[in-house]
């Protein structure tokens, strides 16, 4: 789901994009328009071909001849004219046929007709009406025609002139002082409205080291990321009947923006599962990142195929929504992720997005979100209050839970909320061993993901299981490790792990380094003083 | 902090407009000196507030500030700081913010200038000019707020658009405003006289410096874009008849009638209402010109992306901003009585027909642009009205403007004298009749249409030297020690119509005689271009600041020797492999040569396109020359001695 | 010019040429608001052409098909059903944006493709990936075909009746408010 969340503010941008698309190239992009090859060798009939080009507007564009455009139909439109005047036709016989294709539309000069007649005849009638109606004026205004009532009277201004003008009863400084307080108020209140004083300026110039990190950011995750996708193929290749490994391989190269690896693996992935859904909607998702965001039609196939089986497949439903709203079907694509929401935990990765889009769509669709019912399905609130009940009932509830997502895990090994949610719901239950296992798929599942990692581990010190997990919990801080090397809560692990493998020089060195980043008199802080004097 | 205080003068401004609009109309009507003098500090601190916006807004695309939305999809941090700053305007919400700018701005120089003006007349002006702000503060702040924040903000902008990295582009759109905007003081001062129930000579004077300078401003505005055309669009064509180009060319037109009419009622009190309404409508134009691409009616090369639903907002300004006076103009205009008589033969009726027939131009433009619209909305159908229809209507009216231009100016008010008449119709004929003989015998093939125009230019050019021999033959047979007869402004006016006749030159110069070649050449290849033999000597790259060319090198030579090297590119923009042509000009005052790059390569040759445009530039030193014109004549008036203004001394 | 005379002081009434100005300018700006609101609503669309082939019989000239260069179509072959034509391109982005509304439809409609100056390589590249919602589909590499058509840009839909006659154009992407009222009654009301 995390692909869908990423791909997804490129796809709606992307989606409004392809839908406007240019037709034409328009004035802005100059370019040359005529080439030589086009021109005819009879210089006569060249001249001719020029001409009647000058005439002809090129349709796709912003007010430019056929002489002058570089557009593709300009071209065409040029080489029929020379192919006709070649066959001997007369220039009205070539605007004649062009205009029988295209109409009116693509001759600069109107022909006369009953919708032209306004505009051809408005120009005389303006001249003649108007001369005629200036010697009128002239007339009347001969020498001697004015009898001069006119000029002598005083001007009489229509509204009392206020030249001289009695001051009323308000006192002028006192206008003045309310209509400053007055203006600053309405200012401060509309900009309260409008603007932001939260934000302070950005010049680029501050923010070097912002666009430095960011730059050794995109580095490091370029490499990372294709690493894993090395790692991943490796994998398949040497092991191409583990499924998991095609799904890794898949979610690797979406990272990294592969797409036709990603559509491969899943392609694979699912024939060997023979069509599970979980993998379909990857597929049609993947299917629709490579057309630039658009849900086409063969991922709208599979969208359909999936939600006929399983109509709670939450990615498969985000897709249909989607496919919705770029139909311009904005109720249908708040149907469809209003459905989803409800049928989501409320804490499920997606949810925040799912919100902004239903907003979006809603504002698209002018309609009204009527309110939202709060069955949700479990959230951590309902885990909550499960404790509060009496043993059984919480028991009986918490157990289906469990057992209803055990049952889809197995289906559907890289949902990492999935199995998170699975851990959670076994810690409550007391199972602190299971719910190791399921973090540590959690984290196996999203191998970037740092907080993750830190959970399983924090799991399995917590649950005492340190001695059975050692080979997992290594993975994992390796692999956090390399995403965030400082963290403090790492180096407490590490150096907890380190002691563990019995590399207690290792662990006095990051309990040491842990220690000299903590305030000093803290708890923790004592606490881990002893530790590292009992190493 | 700086884009927040920007905001917040903008909004203050907003709501002083809101103030400026109403508190000292009501001041005016009811007496009131109080309320009447608000005008004046509410107008500066608008203008204070809508300057401080604008240099907060420019502050933040010089320091690529890409938390405000506008600076992160219109600038980028490579772009050079020229066109960082460029780019503040380059764009819908900074345009508008500029546009506000020069508003606001000549409401705060009319406060500080004309201090001899009637307290209620300036005090009505600067509450219309507030009103006028208001709604375009509003339209800024509520549908196109430049001042919109990003948080977290992007690393980097969006803006490198290369065909907006471009000197003409950058100094064209403020210089236009200028002239839009200028109108919009003759639109106050119209408004303001209405209110009042009064125009008469005084408010002449004062509104026609206002006239003067937004009519220069519009005149390079539109040299400058038709120039920019010229040289970007890269096939050799200066003006095109496109939507926008019109929407610049109509409020030109009316100003041109406005500037004349005005000296009618400065002089004699008379077409006062006429006047009014001129006013009305060239500030307008100016509106339509400048919002009307923008609300995605017609849409054109010059416009900004356009928003329909902004669309609904400019179309409520417009008919609030033009509809109101109009009803005031059908309410009072009766009212404005006029002052004088004249004869046939008189400058009144020289202007008068000089109005008619400018008027006459502005309604055929205005056709022509619209009528496709209307006729879609009515029918359905969907028509082209092109150069050739322009080229029918327009020109003919222009025509006749041109053949009675020669003669205005050396009429006398009320009563002309026949004799001055008679030497400068001797003097039309005889320069019109020896330039076609001239045109017939030297350019064989020439069109009826053409050499009507090269015989229309040499009459004007022989009126306005006839009118200048006279006069000064007649100010040297004056008394000496007296006050210069030949003021500043009449020189100015000689400079504006000679302008015209340069104008002309070289439009007909380039219409007529232009050569162009296309050609697919190989280097080493010899190109006879207008008796220029130009060799193609090869393409090789080059690397600019942020692009890769191709760049063909032509040696231009007449005779053997060398006259320049011409230098046409492709350029590919790199950032995001954007592609423009780059012409190569070799300006003269006889011609230009231009040549542009197309496609190929060394095997098969490139295609190269070459022009010669005879007087080409005359074109655009026409109309700088009738700018300079235009400013004589506004320095004249402001260095001479006040006017009497007393009316009765018309009769 | 007509408000100049005025001659008589005393009579300052409101008189029609004053008027004429404030009419000729209500008449402009309702034509710019019908148009605005006509665009607003998405009734109008200034790149929207009419076609000149409107009640018309449909071309009939020979098309070449996609998988077999040498077999044609002859579009008047399919008498007697109405037929959508639909000029398309690989390179063209719009057509991408259309192609889930041709699939819904070609449920109603048969529909013919037109692959418009393009490689059929790639043509069939972007039905692989986009979606085939054809009955046949034809192809016009030189553009021949389409400049019979009046085609000006790539997507355009041209619905042909049982009768053969050619009954609308519709250039551009079709989208959800095309499809639902345009496109769709206009099928049903050949039915």
């Amino acid at each position: 789901m995390s692909i869908v969340i990423r791909g997804f503010c490129v796809t709606l941008l992307l989606a409004t994009c392809i839908l406007v698309g240019t037709i034409c190239s328009g004035r802005m992009t100059p370019a040359l328009a005529i080439t030589a090859e086009e021109m005819l060798h009879d210089q006569k009939l060249e001249s001719r071909a020029r001409e009647l080009s000058k005439q002809l507007r090129c349709l796709v564009c912003q007010n430019q001849s056929i002489d002058d455009s570089d557009a593709d139909l300009a071209q065409d439109l040029r080489r029929e004219v020379r192919k006709q005047l070649m066959a001997g036709a007369s220039d009205d016989e070539i605007i004649e046929t062009l205009r029988g294709k295209y109409g009116d539309y693509l001759l600069f000069n109107p022909p006369l007709s009953t919708s032209t007649y306004i505009l051809w005849l408005a120009p005389f009638a303006v001249f003649i009406g108007g001369a005629s109606l200036i010697l009128a004026v002239q007339r009347t205004r001969q020498v001697g025609a004015v009898t001069g009532q006119a000029t002598n009277q005083p001007h009489k201004a229509i509204e009392g002139s206020g030249c001289n003008a009695s001051r009323s009863g308000f006192g002028s400084k006192y206008i003045h002082f309310t209509g400053v307080v007055l203006v600053l108020v309405a200012s401060l209140g509309l900009y309260l409205i409008l603007g932001r004083a939260d934000l302070g300026d950005q010049p680029l110039a501050q923010r070097q080291a912002e666009i430095e990190t960011a730059a050794k950011a995109e580095n490091q995750q370029a490499i990372t990321l294709a690493a894993a996708l090395a790692r991943a193929k490796q994998r398949t290749l040497d092991e191409p009947t583990n499924i998991g490994n095609w799904l890794k391989l898949a979610q690797a190269a979406a990272m990294a923006d592969d797409n036709q690896t990603e559509i491969g693996a899943l392609k694979t992935a699912e024939e060997m599962t023979d069509g599970d859904d979980t993998v379909k909607s990857m597929l049609a998702e993947a299917l629709s990142r490579a057309a630039g965001g658009q849900i086409t039609v063969p991922a709208r196939n599979l969208i359909a195929s999936v939600l006929a089986r399983s109509p709670n497949e939450p990615r498969a439903l985000y897709l249909a929504g989607l496919a919705a709203y770029q139909d311009k079907d904005y109720s249908n694509a708040l149907e469809i992720w209003q459905h989803l929401q409800s049928v989501s935990m409320a804490d499920a990765p997606w949810m925040k997005l799912l919100d902004q889009n239903i907003a979006d769509a809603a504002a698209a669709g002018g309609i009204d979100i009527p309110n939202r019912q709060s069955s949700r399905g479990p959230t951590e609130a309902d885990i909550l209050a499960a404790r509060e009940m009496n043993n059984n009932d919480r028991y009986a509830m918490i157990e289906e839970m469990v057992n209803n997502l055990a049952k889809k895990m197995a289906k559907n090994p890289d949902d990492v909320e999935g199995w998170r949610r699975l851990g959670r719901a076994y810690e409550v239950l007391g199972r602190p061993e299971d719910a190791a296992s399921a973090l540590v798929s959690a984290a196996d599942a999203s191998p970037l993901d740092i907080d993750q990692q830190v959970t399983a581990l924090q799991m399995i010190v917590t649950a005492g299981l340190d001695k059975q997990y050692i080979t997992q919990a290594s993975r994992l801080i390796k692999r956090a490790k390399m995403l965030a090397p400082d963290r403090l809560d790492l180096l407490f692990l590490r150096g907890h792990f380190a002691k563990l493998e019995g590399n207690k020089s290792k662990a006095h060195e990051l309990w040491q380094s842990l220690l000299r980043q903590l305030p000093a008199d803290t708890p923790f802080a004592d606490n881990l003083k002893a530790a590292i004097a009992a190493l | 902090m700086i884009a927040e205080i920007g905001h917040f003068s903008l909004i203050l401004a907003f709501v002083t407009s809101l103030v400026l609009s109403v508190v000292p109309l009501m001041g005016v009507a009811r007496g009131n000196a109080a309320m009447m003098q608000l005008a004046v500090p509410a107008t500066l601190v608008m203008a204070a507030g809508v300057l401080l916006a604008f240099a907060a807004l420019v502050w933040a695309f010089i320091t690529s500030d890409f938390s405000v939305a506008l600076v992160a999809s219109h600038s980028h941090s490579a772009k050079p700081i020229i066109y960082k700053i460029s780019g503040t305007w380059g764009n819908h919400e900074g345009s508008l913010l500029l546009w506000i700018v020069i508003l606001v701005g000549f409401a705060a120089i009319l406060t500080q200038t004309a201090r001899k003006m009637p307290i209620p007349l300036k005090t009505r002006t600067l509450a219309v000019q507030g009103i006028v702000s208001a709604a375009f503060l509003a339209f800024s702040l509520f549908t196109s707020n430049p001042f919109t924040r990003l948080s977290p903000a992007p690393l980097d902008g969006n803006g490198l658009n290369p065909v907006l990295q471009d000197p003409g582009l950058a100094l064209h759109p403020p210089t236009l405003y200028v002239g839009y905007v200028g109108l919009s003081m003759a639109f106050s001062f119209a408004v303001a006289g209405l209110l009042e129930g009064r125009i008469d000579r005084a408010w002449a004077i004062y509104v026609r410096p206002w006239i003067t300078a937004a009519w220069c401003a519009l005149t390079i505005g539109i040299a400058l874009g038709s120039w920019w055309a010229y040289y970007e669009l890269g096939w050799g064509g200066w003006w095109f008849w496109d939507p926008v180009e019109n929407a610049s060319l109509m409020p030109w037109l009316a100003a041109t009638a406005l500037i004349h009419s005005v000296i009618a009622v400065a002089a004699r009190g008379i077409f006062k209402s006429w006047t009014v309404l001129l006013a009305i409508l060239a500030f307008s134009l100016s509106l339509v010109g400048t919002f009307i691409v923008r609300s995605g009616l017609l849409t054109s090369v010059h416009s900004f992306a356009s928003d329909p639903a902004r669309g609904v907002f400019i179309l409520a300004i417009l008919l609030l901003a033009i509809g109101i006076p109009l009803v005031l103009f059908a309410w009072r205009g009766p009212q404005l009585t006029n002052e004088g008589d004249f004869e046939l033969i008189s400058r009144e009726f020289g202007l008068l027909v000089n109005n008619f027939l400018l008027t006459a131009a502005t309604i055929v433009v205005l056709i022509g642009t619209f009528y496709p619209l209307c006729l879609e909305m009515v029918s359905g159908a969907r028509i082209t009205v092109g150069p050739p229809y322009f080229d029918a209507t327009f020109n003919p009216i222009m025509g006749a403007l041109v053949l009675a231009m020669a003669f205005g100016p050396v009429m006398a008010w009320r009563r002309g004298t026949l004799p001055a008449l008679r030497l400068v119709a001797n003097c039309t004929i005889i320069a019109a009749l020896a330039a076609l003989l001239v045109g017939l015998v030297l350019f064989t093939g020439i069109s009826l249409a053409g050499l009507a125009g090269v015989g229309m230019t040499a009459w004007l050019g022989g009126g306005i030297l006839a009118d200048i021999f006279h006069r000064l033959k007649h100010v040297s047979k004056s008394e000496v020690g007296k006050r210069p007869v030949i003021q500043m402004s009449v020189w100015g006016m000689w400079c504006a119509h000679l302008g015209m006749v340069i104008f002309l030159l070289g439009a007909l110069g380039n219409g007529l005689f232009a050569s162009e070649v296309v050609v697919r050449a190989k280097p080493g290849d010899v190109i006879n271009l207008a008796g220029n033999q130009i060799t193609f000597v090869g393409v090789e790259t080059r690397r600019g600041p942020n692009y890769v060319t191709s760049t063909a090198i032509l040696d231009l030579r007449r005779g053997g020797q060398l006259l320049a090297r011409l230098e046409p590119e492709n350029r590919l923009y790199t950032a995001k492999m954007q592609a423009t042509t780059e012409a190569a000009i070799r300006p003269g005052l006889r011609g230009d040569d231009y040549v542009v790059l197309g496609d190929g390569d060394t095997q098969m040759g490139y295609t190269l396109r070459l022009y010669h445009k005879p007087l080409v530039s005359w074109i655009w030193a026409g109309a700088g020359l009738m700018a300079v014109g235009g400013f004589l004549a506004a320095i004249g008036r402001a260095l001479r001695p006040p006017p009497i203004l007393e009316p009765d001394i018309l009769t | 010019m007509t408000n100049e005379s005025n001659k008589d002081a005393r009579r300052t009434g409101p008189k029609l040429p004053f008027f004429l100005p404030m009419i000729g300018f209500l008449i402009l700006a309702s034509f710019a608001a019908t148009a605005l609101f006509a665009t607003l609503s998405g009734n109008r669309n200034p790149e929207q052409l009419p076609s000149v082939l409107i009640g018309k019989p449909v071309p009939d000239t020979p098309i070449p098909l996609l998988d077999d260069g040498l077999a044609t179509l002859t579009l008047t072959d399919f008498a007697g059903k109405p037929l959508l034509v639909n000029f398309f391109a690989s390179w063209c982005a719009p057509c991408r944006a259309e192609a889930p509304a041709l699939a819904q439809l070609a449920k109603n409609v048969t529909i013919i493709g037109i692959a418009y100056k393009d490689k059929p390589a790639d043509t069939n590249d972007f039905l692989n990936q986009f979606g085939n919602p054809f009955s046949a589909i034809g192809v016009d590499r030189d553009g021949r075909l389409g400049f019979t058509w009046g085609v000006y840009g790539v997507p355009e839909n041209y619905l042909i009746g049982s009768d053969g006659t050619v009954l609308l154009r519709h250039a551009g992407p079709i989208d959800r408010r095309v499809l639902n009222e345009v496109l769709i009654p206009a099928i049903e009301g050949t039915k």
